[in-house]
């Protein structure tokens, strides 16, 4: 392909840390015949959610015929990470991201490397995956972890990939665990998104992130089945599993469109609910969990 | 009939796997008169399985098409799962788990 413009895209040192949302890796086609340069040098730390950006970039910038250069990072911490949670297995022709050898793999820390899911049977395998993963790591104090863990990935990847699987990249699962006690999911696809999926039968909900506060009040999106049979109830089970479970705080952040909510649990109860709305729009639905004993 | 879900997996997260299930099993509970669902074994039943799965089975039953799935050795948050399914689709909660009225 004929490149007649380079996009030049840079991480910071910070974009990868839990606070962020990843708004650096832009969902959005860029001029016709242009190529991106993605600066991954400064990256000094990453978590799932970037994670799971970072791969979707790649993806989703491929499929729209846009070659990607990656510039991978100085850090050995984080290539270490982008390796053994294995960022670059798979990747698209279009795009160009070599990760230095790194020989030091201790992987146990991470729950569930990057997972790319594009067909319902794929959900089953990550049912598989789920499994060998409580078995694994879920014992003693973090046994109280594995109910919660269990409902966040299962009800928000059974969302992702219902909205995901039509689009190009499908949908994306990591988890990860930190001093044993705190672990990080994230979940998210490049589908229609909450606000506009909402707005098809709720016309009225014109801020995004007061729709994605709405999709977590029980019956909204079920409400849209004629069937009436129960859809649209995943965040509600995901919080009901977080209050439920004796952990000593979680917290839950939803990036759709131009919308963003998140909100904590602490000893059984929902704080903070906090919806708002950002200048960047973002393709599909992208939910960080933090679930901590 | 009686149907081991822990044969099958322990864990169960997808709605869609749930409505491959059923339509796995159904011809063989079509042709019993009884249905027991047996859950030891199985770590985490999501709500959406529950309901594609567990729900659908009852309230086809409760239309009389299929007989009525008895579950039996759950977990307390898999009993709550298919409770609450059950409840949406208004029918009656089962188990010592039932969900408050």
């Amino acid at each position: 392909m004929a490149a007649s413009e380079q996009i030049a895209l840079s991480a910071t040192q910070r974009s990868g840390h839990g606070t962020r949302w990843g708004e650096d890796l832009i969902l959005r086609p860029p001029p016709p015949e242009s190529r991106l340069r993605l600066d991954l040098s400064k990256l000094g730390f990453v978590e799932p959610l970037y994670l799971l950006r970072l791969r979707a970039f790649l993806d989703w910038h491929s499929a729209k015929g846009t070659e990607v250069l990656v510039v991978p990072p100085r850090s050995t911490s984080v290539q270490a990470y982008l390796a053994r949670m294995k960022i670059a297995e798979a990747l698209p022709e279009l795009c160009n991201f070599e990760l230095p050898e790194v020989t030091a793999h201790d992987r146990s820390d991470v729950l569930l490397e990057l997972t790319r899911l594009k067909s319902l049977i794929e959900g089953d395998q990550l049912d598989d995956l789920l499994q060998e993963v409580v078995g694994a790591h879920f014992e003693g104090d973090s046994a109280a972890l594995t109910q919660p863990f269990l409902m966040a990935v299962g009800e928000m990847a059974d969302n992702a990939l219902s909205h995901g699987r039509g689009a190009d990249t499908g949908a994306y699962v990591a988890a990860q665990r930190y001093e044993k006690k705190r672990l990080v999911m994230a979940i998210g696809d490049t589908g229609v998104g909450i606000p506009d999926h909402l707005r098809e039968q709720f016309p009225h909900l014109t801020n995004d992130g007061e729709a994605i506060e709405e999709a977590t009040k029980e019956g909204v999106t079920a409400a849209r089945n004629e069937n009436r049979n129960h859809r649209g109830m995943g965040y509600v089970h995901l919080t009901e599993a977080m209050t439920d479970a004796k952990m000593s705080s979680g917290s839950v952040r939803i990036w759709s469109g131009c919308g963003r909510y998140q909100f904590s649990v602490r000893n059984g109860q929902v704080f903070d609910r906090e919806p708002s709305v950002t200048n960047e729009r973002t393709a599909g639905t992208w939910v960080r969990v933090e679930l901590s004993v | 009939m009686y149907v081991y879900l822990a044969d099958r997996g322990r864990v169960f997260s997808m709605r869609d796997r749930g409505r491959r299930l059923l339509a796995d099993l159904r011809d063989e509970i079509e042709h019993d008169d009884e249905l027991v669902l047996d859950f030891e074994g199985v770590i985490s039943l999501s709500h959406s399985f529950a309901d594609e799965f567990v729900g659908e089975l009852a309230e086809q039953a409760a239309r009389g098409k299929l007989p009525h799935p008895e579950v039996i050795n759950a977990a307390a948050p898999i009993q709550k799962a298919i409770n609450r399914s059950f409840r949406a689709r208004g029918i009656a909660d089962t188990g010592e788990h039932a969900l408050p009225a």
